[in-house]
Parts: structure tokens; sequence; C-alpha cells
């Protein structure tokens, strides 16, 4: 179908609009939605469908607003080889005019006008390729399955003969048909089938049921003939077992007759012994009785005997604890002294080492006192002599200064040098006064420091005057000698040597009070000196005291060791003294135990003698009062006849045993009980053998009247019958399967290789807008199964919408452009591609011009522009409402 | 001098499970409604009695009504004494259907069963040795055992029994085997003068004497019997013997092998069919190998079909035979197969020519090609 030209007056928002269309390429309709872009599309199909007469509420819908006038549309098409123009206009004035052009003009009015697009449309165009190809504005862009006859024609012809024709489509529906007959959809068998096999089961357990009774019958029989043998044999056996029986049974009654005999005897011996068991009984408790009556007196000996032997014994215990309870006092007294000897000797070890003590005290309170005396001679000389070491010094230096002085004086001053020639005495001369006095020969110099005065009394004076500088010099040494003389006299002594003496002997007074002081202290320690002579006056008086209390004898021991000695030898003395009382307590307690062990067997033995005595008493007396009932010999004599008779009895019965030992009765008896047990059985075994022949009998009786035979060939009749039946029925269901198996193959390789140019026509416009990776699968209606891009294959489902949109277009154009001649119809797009983006878009525009080479495409826009990009196209744009109806819409051709 | 009726193997209750619910009775009435024939033939012939061999029942389990209708046919010749013989098939053993109620309570005077092994007086003169069996297993040649001891003194002897001969036995160790020397040698010394045998039901002589025979069946009951459906009128004395063989039965079992290639087969096979008299008492089965395309398979199986109808049984055909069907070019040609169809068949083709089950079942499949595209077409 080719769509031409296209009138819409008063169409719902139109006043007038006219489009014409290329045959082949895009045609672009812009125009607002209120407009009526959509109209044209829906103007289309109305024209061609709706009659004239219509009064459907979407009619009515078409009547611009607020104006009563009847909408027309006016189509002018080509479909197959006809050409005609079509008007309609409804409502108002309602009228239809068909003018076909070609292939032969016709002109038709009214209802015959529409009847005969329909019959024209019905026989040229492809419904569902036209409802395909187009894509309405809000619809879903999803995916159309394309089987369109028109397409799977196109599609033949381009791989010619590959595709069945209708012919072969019916037989794949009658194969299909057939194969249902047997199989279900899951390829398991059909219900007649199982419904079938159910029954050759059925049948089989028939067959088998009735072949058992069969068997079952057939045992039954046998098993009567075998009880019929059996009981013949049973019976002639039975006869022979009652003869053994008779025979056996008289045998045993001789047997039973001497067993009664014997019993008898056995009775009587019996009796017999329980005689002579008495009499023995009676002669051992006569015997028992005599040897009772010496034990017991044995006994009294016994016990008399052992009472005379404690005697001694008693004695020798008493004696004993006697000298343990001696020998007790004495280590008591003696312990007793022990005791007090130590002590007496600890008080004199003490004595003596208190005296020892005292004369300590004493020695270190005399030496106290010595040192005392010699400090107080010391403090005295301290307190005397005050030169000391530095006064020493003092008095050196000024002694230097007048021996330099003197030296001087010496060295400057005259010299007067007297050597006697004759002894001199003092009266013999004079210097200044003093007699001098010299040895012959000796030689007396003095230095003179002024005037000096040599005189031999009565003869001359010879004064010697110095000169000024002996003057001087004199003076000096003058000087340092009253010095040295003042510091001698402050110190009290005389002169450097008294000085350095007293120094000497204060030093030593120094010396003497540091000794004594500690010597003092070291002989007082902690004690002051009152204290050491109180300690001396007690110890003393104590001392005193014990010498004069303490008896005299024994002496007190010389000396402290000797005290000591005599402490350890005392405290020696205790020890042993009190070991001794402890072996003597002992001693005692074990011979108390022992007195009193010896008085309990004592009278132990008494009392057992006592016992025995009364025992013998006892004795004698019943032996006595036995003999008194029967004698002894009495006795003896019954006991010797009791024991004859039993012996004699016993001897009858011995021989008589034998007799029946002879008879072998126990050989007999299990015989009897054999015999009777067989022939019991035997009778047991008959009884059952006719219960189960007379049992069989019954069954056999009313089985053989049943007609086994002829119901196990019925049912054999029915098996056979219905396993052919199965069998033909399988093979045919084989058949079948295999024969839908082989056509489906076939077909879906037929329908790989016929989908292949349409996957091919999709591919080569998709490539300009996904790239040349791009590979579609389609599935059997021909719908876009998968898009692989870059090697990644998505569902379709999972697509983004705007590829969802894009392919479904593609997909549209593709087969229009397969389906393009005179079979084809052209491709309506209503306001697609919204979900596309500006470079989608472009490459969308360059598919839809590549397929516009060989299609009529129809692209319906309220986005001028939104298809600028699609290289040939005519765009023709609808005036809006507001424009005067009359301009007619603007039509631009473009070329690319 | 007598004359008397020798039959066996009447196998009254007998079915045979390829017989379809109309044949079966049909054949079931003709085994009783021989009976009636027989009595006639013995009345006609002036038979002194009738022995009847063995296996008069098919089994002792037979059905009541067989077992009544059967004593009624024989009732319906009074004149004539049917003496029954208990065989492998209805032994006198605890079940067997000759102390039944039903045969005991309907049991007619002119119908004796042999029930005990021996010698029998059943005419001035003449007597019946009777072996009958008495279980399914006898231990023993029961015959031999029944004919010993017997004197050659002038009394005419019949001995009737049952079973196999070890002359025409395959099974030597069986111990029930008839001994045919023994039997000879009783013969020859005049103990006995005439041996009738049942068990076999083809009619043969035993021996060469003359005077040993198995009657055979008086119906047919299989396809391997060779000379079934007879009885012997036997007329006898110690010097002479004449047996002479009546047909009587009215069924036939045909078995027919054949091979068919092409039209022309079918045409012979159609006439062979068309030929047989009496077809609805023939039970046929076919043998027939060879090839045929499909359309000829589909005559063949027309031509059956249509036969299957007036035969009472015709068996071979609705069985897989040893019959290729093959498609040849012809078969689907017209239908103008194209695409995926034509492939298709090429694959089955192809497949059905092999060998093995698959081969079977692809022939099936071309074979319901072909009849759907026909009807499609």
């Amino acid at each position: 179908m080719r769509i031409h030209r296209l009138v819409l007056h008063s169409f719902r928002g139109i006043d007038h609009a006219e489009v014409t269309l290329a045959d082949t390429g895009v045609t672009i309709i812009e125009g607002d939605n209120e407009v009526g872009k959509t109209s044209l599309a829906e103007a289309i199909d109305l024209v061609l469908t709706i009659r004239d007469d219509s009064k459907k509420a979407q009619i009515k819908a078409l009547q611009p607003v607020g104006q009563d006038v009847g909408p027309e549309v006016t189509i002018e098409l080509s479909s197959g080889p006809y050409r005609f123009v079509l008007h309609k206009r409804w409502l108002r004035r309602a009228e239809t005019t068909l003018q076909v052009l070609e292939p032969a003009p016709e002109s038709h009015t009214g209802r015959e006008a529409h009847d005969r697009v329909t019959e024209i449309l019905a026989e040229t165009l492809d419904v569902d390729l036209w409802r395909a190809l187009r894509l309405e504005q809000g619809a879903d862009p999803g995916n159309v399955a394309f089987n369109a006859p028109s397409l799977g024609r196109a599609l033949d012809q381009s791989d010619a003969g590959h595709q069945g024709s209708d012919r072969e489509d019916d037989l794949w529906e009658r194969i299909v048909e057939e194969r249902n007959r047997y199989w279900t959809p899951t390829g398991r068998p059909s219900a007649e089938r199982q419904n079938l096999a159910d029954r050759v089961r059925g049948a089989d357990e028939a067959v088998r049921t009735i072949e058992a009774e069969l068997r079952q019958l057939e045992a039954q029989t046998d098993e009567m003939a075998r009880l019929q043998a059996e009981a013949a044999e049973l019976t002639a056996q039975q006869r022979e077992l009652e003869a053994q029986e008779r025979e056996l049974v008289e045998r045993f009654e001789a047997v039973v007759d001497l067993q009664r005999d014997l019993d008898r005897q056995s009775v009587a011996l019996q009796a017999l012994a329980a005689d002579r068991d008495r009499w023995h009984r009676a002669a051992a408790a006569r015997h028992q009785l005599a040897a009772d009556l010496q034990d017991k007196a044995e006994r009294v000996a016994q016990a008399t005997a052992l009472l005379a032997t404690a005697a001694p014994e008693q004695a020798a215990v008493a004696e004993r604890q006697r000298r343990a309870a001696a020998r007790h006092d004495t280590a008591t007294a003696v312990l007793r002294d022990a005791e007090a000897a130590v002590h007496r000797a600890q008080a004199d070890l003490e004595h003596r080492r208190r005296e020892i003590e005292l004369a300590q005290f004493r020695e270190r309170l005399a030496r106290v006192d010595e040192q005392r005396t010699a400090l107080e001679a010391a403090e005295a000389v301290l307190e005397s002599v005050t030169v000391d070491a530095a006064a020493v010094a003092d008095i050196e230096a000024a002694h230097l200064e007048v021996v330099k002085a003197e030296a001087a004086l010496a060295a400057g001053a005259t010299t007067l040098r007297i050597t006697a020639l004759a002894p001199l005495a003092g009266e013999d001369l004079q210097l200044d006064g003093h007699g001098v006095e010299l040895a012959e020969g000796a030689e007396h110099e003095v230095v003179l420091g002024g005037e000096a005065r040599l005189v031999i009394p009565g003869r001359l004076a010879i004064d010697v005057l110095p000169g000024a500088e002996a003057q001087a010099l004199q003076s000096s040494a003058e000087s340092a000698r009253r010095v040295l003389a003042e510091r001698c006299q402050r110190h009290q002594v005389a002169d450097l040597r008294a000085a350095r003496d007293a120094a000497a002997r204060r030093a030593e007074a120094e010396r003497v009070v540091g000794d004594a002081s500690q010597r003092i202290r070291d002989d007082l320690r902690d004690l002051a000196v009152e204290d050491l002579v109180r300690k001396v006056e007690r110890h003393t008086e104590r001392i005193a005291r014990y010498t004069a209390e303490r008896p005299a004898a024994p002496p007190i021991p010389v000396d402290f060791d000797a005290a000591q000695r005599a402490a350890s030898e005392a405290a020696e003395v205790l020890a042993a003294a009190r070991a001794e009382l402890a072996e003597a307590e002992s001693a005692l307690s074990a011979a108390l135990d022992a007195a009193r062990s010896v008085e309990v067997t004592t009278a132990g033995l008494v009392e057992r003698a006592t016992l025995a005595g009364e025992a013998l008493e006892h004795a004698e007396a019943a032996l006595v009062a036995a003999q008194r009932i029967e004698p002894d010999e009495a006795i003896l004599t019954a006991s010797a006849a009791a024991e004859e008779a039993h012996r004699l009895a016993e001897e009858r019965q011995l021989a008589t045993e034998r007799s029946l030992a002879r008879l072998e009765p126990d050989t007999v008896r299990a015989l009897v009980a054999n015999a009777t047990a067989a022939r019991e059985r035997a009778t047991t075994a008959a009884s059952e053998n006719r219960d189960a022949r007379q049992r069989l009998e019954s069954i056999l009786e009313s089985r053989g009247e049943q007609g086994l035979a002829q119901r196990r060939d019925a049912a054999l009749t029915e098996r056979t019958r219905l396993s052919l039946e199965q069998e033909r029925l399988e093979a045919r269901a084989e058949a079948a399967r295999l024969l839908h198996q082989t056509f489906e193959r076939r077909r879906a390789e037929a329908h790989a290789r016929y989908v292949a140019p349409f996957t091919s026509a999709i591919e080569r416009l998709g490539r300009v807008v996904f790239g040349e990776s791009l590979r579609v699968e389609l599935d059997a209606d021909l719908r876009i199964a998968s898009r692989t891009l870059h090697g990644i294959t998505l569902p379709f489902e999972q697509l983004s919408t705007g590829a969802r949109e894009q392919l479904a277009i593609i997909s549209r154009l593709a087969c229009a452009t397969i389906v393009a001649g005179p079979d084809g119809a052209p491709v309506v797009l209503d306001d697609s591609l919204g979900w596309t983006d500006p470079q989608r878009l472009a490459q969308m525009a360059a598919a839809i011009g590549l397929a516009g080479r060989t299609c009529q495409i129809l692209l319906l826009t309220c986005t001028p522009g939104r298809f600028a990009n699609v290289g040939e196209a005519t765009t023709i744009r609808l005036p809006t409402a507001s424009s005067p109806a009359a301009t007619p819409p603007e039509a631009v051709r473009r070329s690319a | 001098m007598v004359r008397f009726l020798h039959t066996a193997d009447w196998q009254l209750g007998m079915a045979r499970h390829y017989l379809g619910a109309e044949a079966q009775p049909r054949f079931a009435a003709a085994r009783t409604a021989a009976i009636r024939t027989i009595g006639a033939l013995a009345v006609e012939q002036g038979c002194a009695f009738v022995v009847v061999c063995g296996d008069v029942f098919e089994t002792n389990q037979v059905d009541r009504q067989v077992v009544v209708r059967a004593l009624d046919a024989m009732a319906a010749t009074p004149s004539v004494t049917f003496y029954l013989l208990p065989g492998n098939h209805d032994p006198l053993d605890a079940g067997s259907v000759f102390r039944s109620p039903t045969f005991t309570m309907h049991q007619p005077p002119n119908v004796v069963v042999l029930t005990e092994a021996g010698p029998r007086l059943v005419a001035p003169g003449v007597e019946l040795v009777a072996a009958p069996w008495r279980s399914k297993r006898p231990l023993a040649d029961l015959v031999a055992a029944a004919t010993a001891g017997l004197p050659a003194d002038g009394t005419l002897r019949i001995a009737v029994g049952h079973g196999a001969v070890d002359h025409l036995s395959p099974d030597d160790a069986d111990p029930a085997l008839i001994l045919v020397a023994s039997l000879e040698a009783a013969l020859a010394e005049g103990r006995i003068h005439y041996v009738a045998l049942g068990d076999r039901h083809s009619t043969t002589a035993v021996g060469r004497t003359g005077r040993a025979w198995y009657s055979g069946s008086p119906e047919p009951t299989d396809f391997r019997e060779d000379d079934a459906g007879n009885v012997l009128v036997v007329e006898l004395d110690a010097a002479s013997i004449r047996v002479t063989p009546h047909h009587v039965g009215t069924w036939r079992f045909l078995r027919h092998d054949a091979e068919v290639t092409g039209d022309a087969d079918l045409d012979l096979l159609a006439a062979v069919l068309d030929a047989v008299e009496d077809k609805a008492r023939t039970i046929v089965r076919l043998g027939l190998v060879g090839q045929l395309s499909l359309r000829e398979k589909a005559r063949l199986d027309t031509l059956l079909a249509h036969r299957a109808d007036l035969f009472a049984s015709l068996e071979g055909w609705e069985r897989r035979i040893d019959l290729v069907v093959l498609p040849d070019e012809a078969d689907f040609d017209s239908l103008e197969l194209s695409g995926f169809a034509k492939d298709a068949l090429a694959d089955l083709q192809a497949l059905g020519e092999g060998s093995g089950p698959d081969a079977l079942v692809a022939q099936d499949a071309l074979s319901l090609l072909f009849r759907i595209s026909r009807a499609a077409a």
C-alpha cells in the first residue's frame, strides 16, 4: 500500500489540511498535538474502516469543538494493482465516494463505495503488516512479531523454496496434531496410551491370577493322589503296629507282677531296717550315757588339778606385789632427797658465783678510786701549771731574741775574758760585786754592755766603760732580757728550761687525766660508782646471810667450779632417781595386774570345778535312770536279733531283683511306650489324612465346576488382543513421534535460514545507529530476541527504553524495505524517539533516510526539527489551530 | 466280527486366542456339533459303539456348559454307546471332570467312562481293554500294563489307549511312552486285535500291522496338523481288519507363505485368499516377505482388511511381518512437498532404508506421512 494524498476537513482541530506524500522516501509532518498531527494517522484508519453512517463515539469525537459540521477525510492510495480516491464525511451530510483510477476506472458511492474499498483492501492489503509497521504515539515501542504473510512471502522470495507454502504449513499442523494424539506436550504418553498400558497390565494380571489358581488346583489334585496312596499305607501300618503293641503289653504284664512282689518285699525290708536302726540307736544312746559320765568325771579331776596349781602362783604374785610396792616407796624417798640435794647444790653454786662477782665489783671499785686519786693529782697540776705549749713557744721566742741580742752584744760589745792563772776564789775577784771563782786555766768571758767593775777586793777596782755602740747593744740585750723575764714571770717560771719543764709536766698531767678517765669509764661501764658500791654492799650482805643461814653440813664446795660440779652431780642423781621411780611404778602396776589376773583365774577355776561337779552328778543320775528302765544287756540282745532279721529279708529281696532284671523291664517298658506312641501317631496320621482328603475333595469338587480353563482362555485371548492393540498403538505413537521430530528439526532449520534476510536487513540499518558490532537474533515469530553489541548480548527486554524503541523502529524499517513492492505498507512513526539523545537521533535519522530509499515512511512529530537530520525528506508543517484554515500547509522539499 | 467307531481328542472347551469374539463361540460350537455328527455316522455305519480315546475334554477344568452340551450331544443317539477314556488332558485324578457333579448328574446311559484299567465286556465276545490316565504324569506304558497277562482265548479285544508311541515321539525319556513293539507282540499273539489310540490330532497308522491307529481329532485344532478332522470306522475280527476314515471336520487351519514385491504379487495373494471356500470356518495365518512401496502397502492393508472380515481369522498382517515398506519416488511425488517438508521426508527415507528398530519406526513414520499428506492434499 502506498498513500499518495490525504485531505482532512473539519477534522478535530484541523479546519483543512492536505498532505501529499511521495511514493518512496520520508515525509515528515510537523504539528502540535492539538492541531491533530496524530489525527492524520487516525484519519487513514477511519476513512478506510468506518462507514459514513457510523455514530460511534470515536467518530463523534472527530467533530471540531463547538461546530456542528461533518468531519471529512479524503485519501488517495494504491494497494496491489488498485489506485483509488476515497472520500468520506460523517455525522453531517454523511457521504462516501470512491473513484477507482487503476487498473480500470470505477466509481462508487455510499455503502457500495465502502464495501468496494473493504473488498480491495481484503484482497490486496496485508493488514498484519500494516499494523506492524505503525508505531503510534504513546504506544509501547515494544517488540512486534513480524509474522505477517507478506513479510513471509517476501522472505520466501529471498530464499526461494525453503519455507513451505500453505500446503506444508497445513501438513505440519496435521503432523503436530497426529503427534499430540499419542504424546502430551511434555513428551509423556497420552492418556489413551497410558490407559491401554494399564489395561494390558490388568489383563496380564488376570491371566496370572487364573493361572495361579490353575496351578494351585493342579497341586491340590496331586496332593489328593498322594493322600490317597498315603491313606492305604497308613491303614496297613496301623494294623501292624497294633499287633506289635499287644505282644509287648503281655510281656510287660509279667514284669509288672514281679515288680509288685518286689515292691512288697521292699516295704517289709524297710520296716525291718527301721527296727534294726531303732535298736542300734538305743545301744548308741546307752553308750553315750556311759561315755558322758566318764567325760564329766574327767572334767572334775581336771578342774581340781588346775585349782591346786593356782595356789602357789597366787602367793608368788602377792610377793611380787609387795616387793614392787617397797621398791616404789624407796624410789620416792630417793627422789625427794635428790631433789633437795639439787636444790642445795644450786644455792651453793649461786653463792659461789655471787662471791666471785663481789670480788670483781670490789676490784673495779678499787681501780676506780685509784684512778680518781691520780686524776685529782693531775688536775691539781693542771690547775697550777699554766705553761702550755703556746707559753713555751712564747718564751722560746723571747729567749731567742735574748740570744740574738746577746750575740750581737757579744760581737759588738766588749768582751771581758778572765783567765785564772791560779785558782781563783770568789773573794779574789769580784765583778760588779759578784765574786768570780775560777779554776786554774779556766776562762770567764763577760760581754760588757755597760759599765762593769772588776774588783780585786782590796786591791783594785777596774771599771770598764763601754762605748756608745756597746751601750746600744747593751740596751737591746737588756730589753730582750726584760721581755724574757716578763714572760717567764708571767708563766711563773724562771727561765726557758723551767718553762719547758713546766710544759712537760702539764702535758703529763693531761695524759694522766685522759688515761684515768678512760679507766674509770672502763671499770664502771654502765654503772655509776654509787651503783657499784651498792652492789658490793648487797652482795656482801647476801653472802654473809647465806653463810649464816646455811647448815654447816655438808660443807659448801670450796669454789665455784666445785659447786658447779656438785650441782651437776646432784642433777644426775635426780635423773637417776626419777628413772628408778618410773620403773618402780610400772613394776608395781604390772604386779598389781598380775595379782588381779591370778585372782580372776582362780575364781574361774573354782567356778569350773563347781560346775563340773554338778555335771557329774547329773550324768550319774541319767545313767542310773536309764538302766533302771532297760538294762544294758537287754538292749544288746534285741539289737543283734533285729540285725539278723534284716539281713535275711535283704537277701530275699536281692533274689527277687535278679529275677526281675532277667525280664529286662526297662527295655520292655520302652518298647511298649514306643509301640503305643507309634500306634497313636499312625492313628493321628490316618485321621489327619482323612480330614485332608475330605477337605481337598470338597475344594476340588467346587473348583472343578468353576470352568477355570475357559476363564483362562478368555483372559489369554483378551491379553493377546490388548497386547496386539498396544503394539500397534505404540508403533503408531513412535511413528508419529519420529515424524514430528524430523519435521520439527527441518522446520527449525528452514526457519533459521528464512529469518536470515530479515536479520541482515535489521542489522544493515541498525549498524548505522549502533555501529558495526551490532548483531540481533530473531525468534520464531521474527521478534527481536536479543541484541549483541561489542560482543555483549542482552535480551531485548533488558535493553534501555531508548534502545528498545530504536530497535523497534529499525525492525519496522527493515520489514518495510523487504516488503517494499506493491505488497508493502507505509511505515508510520508518531512522535517516536523521544528517549533518544541528539547524536543517536542523527544516526536514527540516517537509518530512516536509508530505509526511505525503497519504502514510504511517514514521520509525525510535534517537535519541529527532531528529524532535521533525515537526508532526503519532505517536511510538511500543519497549520496551528489559530491560523486561518485557508492557509495551506507549508511543504518544503529538502535535498541532502 | 465287530464294527465300531474310533475317535479321539475332541478337546472340548479348547479356545484359540487368535479367534475373535465372533469366531470363538462358533469354533467351540463346531466341536460339540462334531459329536452329533459322529453319533449319526455311527448309527448310519451300524457301529456297535464309539470309543473315544482320551482328551474328550481340553482340561478337567472345563466350563459346566461345555460338559452338559457334550453329554447332551451324545444323548442324541441313545442307541450308540460312547466309551470315554480319560487322557492326559482330562486324567482321572481327584479333580477329574468325569467325577464332577455336573458330569455324573447329567451323564446319559449311553455314556460310559472307562475308569478301570483292563478288559471290559462291551459286546458278546468283544472286550475293550482300557488304559485310562489317572494323572498327568504316568510312570509307565499304561497300554502295556492294561494288556499284560491277557490270554489269547478267542475274545476279540480292542485296546483303548492314549499318548505318544515311541516310534513317533521325540522324547525317549518319557516313561509313559507306548511301546509299539509291545503292542505288536500282543497283536501277533492274538491277545488283542486292535489298538485304538488318541493323542495325535492327525489320522495316523501305527506300525505295519494296520491294526493300530490314531484316529485324529474330528475337528482340526492347529496349523501344524496335516490330516485332522477324521474319525475311523473299524470293522474287525481275528482274521481281518478294515479301517475306513470319514471326514467329519468343518473347520480348516490354513497357513499361506508368499513373497510380495509388487502389485502382481498382491493380485495373486488376493486370488489365493478369494479361492478359499468356507472362509467363515477357515483360520488363515499369512507369512509375507518382500518389499512394498507405501502405496502398495496401503493396497495390501486394504486388501487384507476386507478379507479379515470374511475369514474366521486372518492372522499375520496385523503384526510386523517380514515385509519392508519403503516409499518409492512415486509415493510422495504427487504431493509436491517443498521446503523443510521435503528435507524431512528425505531424512525419514534415509532412516527407513537402514536396518534395526529405527528403520521400522521410520517406515511407519513414512506410512503415516503418506496417509496424512494424502488427507491434507
